[in-house]
């Protein structure tokens, strides 16, 4: 509808049920996540983010055994699960980023444009230029601009994080998902990767998921907090961290627990 | 006894076995060495078989000539095979089911007795398709014996490769295509390569699959698919069993192991290259 005032969400989710076999992972998740805004996916481990995640990317059915038994997902109010762009312009689209880092096994040039070269077949000077603008992107060319040609595995941990979330920004996704990014690194780079998460929050809608309660304040300003598969709390980050209205999620938040 | 003494004992067993594992191939390359060297030089690799009885003198030209077009032809179709049925058992393959039965299957065929390979291309390719006793009904059963090697380590090496490699490629919106070309072959290739080693060694040293099917006593060298060729291990069967010359077989023995040596050291250089 043209004429709505309100902005449609980004995704309109609808008592969205997923089943790995037999073991239900998520049941009845309603939330609308706003454009424009990050939004953090908090909880403990084992309650369904990831999965989720999965499913607004699309690359739920890789899982074994894993699959949607319920409800709906709208992508900008169209069908995210059966959407007529397909399968694979989705996973263009909406990015993701995982927990541990796995370049490629090619260059560290390669390795940034490896999605970018199979959705659009570019020129050599015109890749050359967008290695660049992508690397420096996420705050990597000035470390790698004489090693282009070396393979990504090379890097270190944290670097090799940046140069897969360049490599799904060189996608040009209109979201990106980032399922617990800075797991695995230590706390250099993980303010370099909240850094990039604030710089690229004005071009792209960003949902993280992340454990750390403070990270979710620094860079996120809606916020779903997930207990046992369902939405315990939602709303503004602040609110949510600050006065929950759930006893766990109080629990949590107030450190007595998790 | 004491637990010392079985410590002793244990320790005396595990560096005979080490021993052991050390001197039997060492110990085998010398005495091919010893026995087949003296006769190892330029005319015995570049002459053919000359002399009464016939392979008492000359060379072995034509015996390497047919091993190495058996073996090349029988790996140019069981590599694609066999690369190709383990990319479908492990990436399209959607029931585990008939995945583990495919396995079991594959399995046996690896076990199967090469002699009965043997008798299965003579009586399919040789006879049925009326191949003759050829180069080309050899090569087919020489693919039928690596196909299975090829296919179960590939399709381990294909296993072995995360799946969160094959999560993070395809969440890029790629097609299977590229994930498999760009990420999964690139990923494994290693590990395939080794599956190669092994397979064209077992198929090159043996002498059961091609003895119906495509190995002749005699050829003056000629190599075409219609025609039957000499190899490397029936003539060392014919030298040894008609009592033609011991030293002859020696040579030979040696040029087929030295033969796999360079294969084997070509495929490790080519893995280090890659790896850099």
């Amino acid at each position: 509808m043209e004429s709505n005032n309100t902005p449609i969400p980004l995704f309109e989710i609808r008592d969205l049920h997923v089943r790995y076999g037999d073991m239900a992972v998520l049941h009845g998740i309603n939330t609308d996540m706003p454009a424009r805004e990050v939004t953090a996916i908090l909880g403990p481990s084992g309650c369904g983010k990831s999965t989720l995640l999965r499913v607004l990317n699309r690359t739920l059915k890789l899982t074994p055994m894993a699959r949607v038994s319920g409800g709906t997902v709208k992508y900008q109010g169209e069908n995210l699960l059966s959407h007529p762009l397909g399968e694979q312009q989705i996973r263009k689209r909406i990015g993701i980023v995982q927990q541990r880092p796995l370049p490629f096994p090619m260059s560290i040039r390669d390795n940034v444009m490896f999605g970018a070269d199979y959705h659009n077949k570019t020129r050599a000077a015109e890749k050359d230029e967008q290695v660049h603008t992508y690397l420096d992107k996420v705050g990597l060319w000035e470390e790698v601009k004489d090693r282009l040609k070396s393979p990504g595995s090379m890097l270190s941990i944290g670097q090799q994080q940046r140069l897969c979330i360049a490599r799904s920004l060189a996608n040009r996704p209109e979201v990106l998902l980032m399922d617990e990014p800075c797991s695995a690194l230590d706390p250099d780079s993980t303010a370099k990767i909240e850094d990039l998460i604030l710089k690229l929050k004005d071009e792209i809608a960003i949902v993280i998921v992340t454990h750390n309660l403070a990270q979710a304040r620094r860079v996120s300003s809606n916020c779903l907090f997930f207990l046992n598969g369902t939405i315990a709390e939602q709303g503004k980050t602040a609110g949510v961290l600050n006065n929950p209205a759930h006893p766990s999620v109080q629990a949590i938040v107030m450190g007595r627990e998790g | 006894m004491t637990f010392r003494t079985w410590n002793i004992l244990y320790y005396f067993f595990v560096w005979l076995s080490g021993l052991l594992g050390i001197a039997l191939p060492l110990g085998i390359g010398f005495y091919l060495l010893l026995n087949g060297g003296k006769i190892l030089n330029i005319a015995f690799l570049l002459d053919r078989p000359h002399g009464s009885p016939l392979g008492s003198e000359g060379g072995i030209l034509p015996a390497i000539l047919g091993s190495f077009s058996l073996t090349a032809i029988g790996l140019a179709v069981a590599l694609p095979a066999g690369i190709g049925s383990a990319v479908y058992l492990s990436e399209f393959s959607c029931s585990a089911r008939l995945k583990s039965f495919a396995r079991l299957l594959i399995e046996s065929l690896a076990g199967v007795p090469s002699i009965i390979y043997g008798l299965f291309g003579y009586a399919f390719f040789v006879l049925l398709l009326q191949m003759g006793t050829s180069l080309i009904a050899g090569s087919l059963v020489m693919a039928i014996v690596m196909y299975p090697i090829i296919l179960i380590t590939s399709q381990e090496a294909f296993d072995a490769v995360s799946r969160e490699y094959r999560e993070a490629s395809l969440s890029l919106g790629i097609d299977h295509t590229e994930w498999i070309v760009r990420v999964l072959f690139v990923k494994s290739f290693t590990r395939i390569l080794a599956g190669v080693v092994l397979a064209v060694g077992h198929a090159m040293g043996s002498a059961a699959p091609i003895l119906f099917t495509a190995a002749v006593f005699y050829s003056a060298g000629g190599i075409r698919l219609s025609q039957p060729v000499m190899t490397l291990p029936t003539h060392l069967y014919f030298l040894v069993s008609e009592g033609v010359s011991f030293e002859n077989a020696f040579g030979t023995a040696l040029v087929l192991v030295i033969g796999l040596l360079v294969f084997n050291s070509l495929a490790m250089i080519l893995r280090n290259n890659i790896k850099e």
